[in-house]
């Protein structure tokens, strides 16, 4: 896999006080975020309609439509990226009180008519319903507008964050309090010390709970 | 974690050995629920998938949602969340039995006196 370094993203300082000043200091940042990826996506706009000769794998030149179809971050990157709260899916709909659980029939986000919606809703000030069901924070979504791609989709769940640092760091401190809870801790890390080695495999010098 | 992957559910399983009477039945729902996460974990590092291998994603993913209410109240948000909805479910339950029992004509001269008094 190739990598190749774009740009450099700017991340300003966090504003956790919700005075006038920090609310109008945020919506300028969101903003400058915008203007950043429009500037790094401005060559794939032009190239999304018009085909551009590209070398194959196999040796020959083909004809190709590049357009961006993945974009891989934790979630909050992806909630900055997509403009929604931090409690909010960028994939689909699905209210914050139903998040962990196995609801799967909401639908998918339209950011479309988000963006038709939420400028009739500044000048009105009020919340609707509509805004629990959007979640949307303060910048809009940098992927929408962009030809041929399906903003919605652009999240993708990957290894790395999803599974090793969101689902595994929760089930082992579940695990810790429930085998604290049992009188099993003990037991635990003395099975977790005495693992053999395989290939392929590390084997932890540490109980589980000295490796920080 | 990699490494966690690979070894969490053996560990887990020698930890667990030889319950008492009450822990027999939270032992075996705990090693259930963490062998779905494992599964699931290690389905995902699959590098293509057909619709046999996704349905069995979907089984481990359905089995730990069944299974997850052993960890919950190591849940610390999710514990609070519970307890504070049905808190508020038992506020709006009593609210609308005092409504229930004052009635109409009672409520409106409240109301008139209250108004008076803020004039």
């Amino acid at each position: 896999m190739a990598v190749l370094l774009l740009a450099l993203l700017p991340v300003p300082p966090k504003h956790s006080k919700s005075s006038k000043a920090d609310r109008r200091q945020r919506k300028i940042n969101a903003n400058t975020l915008q203007d950043v990826f429009e500037l790094i996506f401005a060559p794939l706009q032009d190239v999304a309609h018009v085909c551009i000769p590209i070398d194959c794998a196999d040796g020959k030149v083909r004809l190709c439509f590049p357009t961006l179809s993945a974009w891989i971050a934790d979630h909050m990157e992806n909630v900055g990226l997509h403009g929604l709260k931090t409690n909010a899916c960028p994939k689909c709909e699905v209210p914050t009180n139903q998040l962990g659980t196995n609801a799967r029939s909401y639908r998918a986000r339209d950011y479309a008519r988000y963006q038709r919606y939420k400028p009739e809703n500044q000048t009105s000030g009020s919340e609707t319903d509509d805004d629990h069901v959007m979640n949307l924070g303060i910048g809009q979504n940098i992927f929408h507008g962009l030809d041929r791609v399906s903003a919605s989709d652009m999240f993708k769940p990957d290894i790395l964050h999803t599974i090793h640092l969101g689902l595994f760091t929760h089930m082992m401190d579940w695990i810790e309090a429930f085998l604290k809870k049992h009188g099993r801790l003990q037991a635990f890390d003395e099975v977790w010390k005495a693992l053999p080695p395989y290939p392929g495999f590390l084997v932890p010098k540490k109980a589980y709970r000295e490796v920080t | 974690m990699r490494n966690l992957g690979r070894c969490i559910l053996g560990v887990l399983a020698v930890a667990l050995r030889q319950p008492g009477g009450a822990q027999a039945i939270p032992f075996k729902r705990a090693i259930r629920c963490v062998r779905a996460l494992v599964d699931f974990n290690i389905m995902a590092q699959y590098r293509s998938h057909t619709p046999d291998t996704i349905a069995y994603m979907e089984d481990y993913l359905d089995q730990f949602h069944r299974m997850k209410d052993i960890f919950l109240e190591f849940r610390v948000t999710k514990h609070t969340q519970a307890k504070v909805d049905k808190q508020r479910k038992e506020i709006r339950r009593q609210r609308a039995l005092i409504r229930e029992r004052v009635a109409p004509s009672q409520r409106r001269p409240d109301a008139q006196r209250r108004s008076g008094r803020r004039g």
